[in-house]
């Protein structure tokens, strides 16, 4: 699995059909939305493939991981193969739904693309998906969305 | 016995011939030995302590999911209990686990990425789901009794491959595990898919055909990428799973036109048809014209102009953040939304960012 940085300088990033904004300190303190999921051993899974069945998902952020490829990390820790499976996790992350917060951002044109607010704390997680490299995301608050197209007359939500 | 601190140049050959006899196994195409792995179904029954089942033998997994939905439902007291967790907590995760132990204290080898994430990611990661994802869309209101209890056989045989090896070259295991062990690589041999319940037992037959691109990765562009012999089976194009309602795609291209492509919905299966019919030959035929262009972290952008059916439609075309195993990158095709007279533009306005916001610090 190969990662790449969010890099600082930016405030978004997008993997594939997928969109993340870095909210700013000022932005992020108004949050105050119900929670919509919180990692599950680690993971949360932002937006589904609908064919493939390839999500974009949030996974922990393990040291010795991160190099090797997931399958085999996965079906590792399947068979008990025990090799640094139990690296330390260094950050985790909780998706809301806020409303009120998305009316607020005057960047935000289409809330109808939202699929929530990712609060990263504790330190990095990692955004994968099977066919994109994957992204480094530091602590912080992200807009999460969607990506759509235009077919036409029609409108058309971006889809794999 | 002195613990393997790296293999021999003679032990790092040993590993790829393996590698390579196991990926033939597990990609085998021969008719299932039936007989074979009756034989050690049966010895799994009793190491369970369970009288032997009935064995009964299918064409496919899709044949056994079929048959074990008419079975059950005629069975007067219902399903017969599953001995798919039995197996796997007595005859299963305890032998990994002891094996694994044994093969740490005595190998100090990372055998991993030379031996089993390679047959992992080629027979488990893709073959497998991939025809776990084709069974399941098609149970309509057939229950998933077959694909939640089967065990992989051939398609699992990473595990069996990996511990055989670190054998070969001295580990030691206890006996009786060796033993077991054996028994299942012998079974991954010789029959598919199997499920095992209290009393019966449902065996597939192995696929007839299997293809692969030169990156290992599922394909066919002229019918399924793997087929059993009753027909059932999936298409893949170039490690992609496309649904039997588009398999047309791949085998009826000469309905592939800029309409039956503009229709599709869904992107990656546009990407592909595009692919196949050619990205130029559209440009060409729909009359499109470049109106803008840029390049973002080193890759062409270009915001597309064409009428169809008297109206004007802009397109993106772009490429993915993150490369193909070929060196490649997958080219798509957006429709752009209204409004949009650049790149950035209609890339923004397809996430519905503010485009004097919008920023991209990493793309995959």
């Amino acid at each position: 699995m190969h990662i790449v940085n969010f890099d600082p300088n930016h405030r978004g990033a997008a993997q594939g059909d997928l969109y993340l904004f870095k909210l700013t300190d000022a932005e992020a303190a108004k949050r105050c939305g119900v929670e919509l999921k919180k990692a599950n051993r680690g993971s949360i899974r932002l937006l589904e493939g609908e064919v493939t069945g390839h999500h974009h998902e949030i996974v922990q952020d393990h040291e010795e991981t991160g190099g090797t490829e997931e399958a085999s990390a996965i079906a590792a820790a399947a068979l008990g193969i025990a090799k640094a499976r139990a690296a330390a996790a260094r950050g985790t992350a909780t998706l809301y739904q806020d409303d009120n917060l998305a009316a607020a951002l005057p960047w935000l044109r289409r809330r109808d693309l939202m699929i929530g607010f990712l609060v990263v704390t504790g330190g990095p997680v990692i955004l994968r998906h099977p066919e994109h490299d994957a992204v480094k995301l530091p602590e912080g608050t992200f807009y999460v969305g969607r990506q759509i197209e235009s077919a036409g007359a029609e409108e058309r939500v971006v889809s794999d | 016995m002195a613990k393997i601190m790296q293999l021999t140049t003679e032990q790092e050959q040993m590993l790829v011939e393996h590698r390579e006899e196991w990926r033939k196994i597990g990609l085998c195409c021969d008719p299932a030995d039936f007989a074979a792995g009756d034989e050690i179904i049966r010895g799994f029954y009793r190491r369970l302590s369970k009288p032997d089942p009935i064995i009964l033998h299918f064409s496919s997994p899709a044949m056994c999911e079929l048959a074990v939905n008419l079975v059950f439902s005629l069975l007067k007291d219902g399903e017969p209990s599953q001995l798919d967790s039995q197996l796997y907590s007595q005859l299963g995760s305890q032998l990994y686990s002891q094996l694994d132990s044994q093969l740490r204290s005595q190998l100090d080898s990372q055998l991993d990425s030379q031996l089993y994430s390679q047959l992992y990611s080629q027979l488990r990661s893709q073959l497998r789901s991939q025809l776990d994802s084709q069974l399941y869309s098609q149970l309509g209101s057939l229950k998933a009794y077959f694909l939640y209890n089967r065990w992989g056989a051939q398609h699992w045989c990473a595990w069996e491959a990996y511990y055989l090896f670190g054998h070969k070259i001295g580990v030691r295991y206890e006996p009786a595990q060796i033993t077991l062990l054996e028994e299942w690589a012998r079974l991954s041999k010789s029959i598919g898919w199997w499920a095992p319940w209290d009393g019966i037992c449902f065996v597939s037959d192995r696929p007839r055909e299997v293809h692969f691109d030169e990156n290992r990765r599922l394909h066919s562009d002229t019918g399924m990428s793997c087929r059993y012999s009753d027909g059932w089976g999936i298409h893949s194009y170039h490690g992609y799973h496309v649904p039997d309602t588009k398999a047309w795609i791949i085998t009826d291209k000469a309905k592939l036109n800029p309409d039956t492509i503009d229709a599709e919905d869904n992107a990656e299966l546009r990407r592909i048809m595009l692919e196949i019919y050619g990205f130029e030959k559209y440009i060409e035929v729909r009359g499109a014209k470049e109106i803008a262009s840029d390049e973002m972290f080193g890759r062409p952008r270009r915001l597309l102009s064409m009428r169809v059916r008297g109206e004007e439609i802009r397109v993106l075309d772009v490429h993915n953040g993150s490369l193909e195993p070929d060196g490649t990158r997958r080219r798509f095709f957006l429709g752009a939304m209204s409004g949009a007279n650049t790149p950035h533009e209609a890339v923004a306005m397809s996430y519905g960012i503010d485009p004097a916001v919008y920023s991209e610090g990493a793309r995959t």
